[in-house]
């Protein structure tokens, strides 16, 4: 079934100074959408254009001779769920279970930021870092290209996407400097119901 | 919230380079015109140069981006 690109969750300027309003109109407007509008052409009239976009992206991801499909579907998908993985107002730290969980599988939290901003900075290339549920812990991931979570059995909580197209307006080069401003707009909240759903 | 432009891609000018096609998208950006430039093979649809001043620069570093990929998987 066609993929709808869902509009922002919050204005364009709503990240700033992090993430800037023209980041986020051509991340969002242009990038995002190209990749929506790439997996619908690609997926309709296939056997597989009756599935949710969830659905495609677990049952090809092994599937060599699907990769472009894969890709389209999952950076559609990767977007969506990063747009969530933020919100204005938002970042410190978080509360409530995902805190004590934090807590108990990363050591602290300044363990858990250790380790996430370490996963974004080192992903080489293009990519994406993760907060996931891997059976009953917590863990921080990262993945190339288009690749996510849900290939691996593992449950999303948020992410950060690392591709150059997120931050090179704002921060050319500078990932681990993008990577700081993210976690200024970390949407915890967002994580914590991801948690509370798995 | 405000509502997404959906029209998205101004496509200036597509080519294959070393097996990649290249589509360069033009763009506004404070008034000034910017080029990204989109690489695509079978297996992978790529945003290889965000941002880039010209046509001329958006070429340039979306072939070095190809260049290096193909350097880091071969
Ligand atoms: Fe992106």
């Amino acid at each position: 079934m066609s993929y709808e690109l869902p509009p922002l969750p919050y204005d364009y300027s709503a990240l700033e100074p992090h993430v800037s309003k023209n980041t986020l109109e051509f991340h969002h407007d242009k990038h995002h959408a190209a990749y929506v509008r790439k997996y619908n052409d690609a997926v309709q009239g296939t056997d597989l254009d009756s599935k949710p976009i969830e659905e495609v992206i677990k049952a090809i991801a092994d599937d060599s001779e699907q990769s472009g499909l894969f890709n389209n579907a999952a950076q559609a998908w990767n977007h969506t769920f990063y747009w969530h993985s933020m919100k204005p107002d938002a970042g410190g730290q978080p509360t409530g279970e995902l805190a004590k969980k934090i807590e108990a599988d990363f050591g602290s939290f300044e363990k858990f930021v250790d380790a996430f901003k370490s996963a974004g900075a080192t992903q080489f290339g293009s990519g994406w870092a993760w907060l996931v549920l891997d059976g009953n812990t917590l863990k921080v991931t990262k993945t190339p290209d288009a690749v996510n979570p849900l290939t691996s059995g593992q449950t999303p909580l948020m992410t950060m996407d690392v591709w150059e197209h997120a931050y090179y307006l704002d921060y050319q080069n500078q990932r681990p400097s993008y990577i700081d401003a993210f976690l200024e707009v970390v949407n915890w909240d967002f994580a914590a119901q991801n948690l509370a759903a798995a | 919230m405000e509502e997404s432009q959906t029209d998205y891609l101004q496509i200036v000018i597509s080519f294959t380079y070393k097996g990649w096609k290249i589509t360069l998208d033009q763009g506004e950006l404070d008034g000034q015109i910017i080029y990204s430039a989109w690489a695509d093979n079978e297996q992978c649809s790529a945003v290889a140069v965000p941002y880039a001043p010209s046509r001329r620069v958006a070429i340039q570093r979306a072939k070095q981006w190809i260049d290096r990929r193909l350097t880091s998987t071969d």
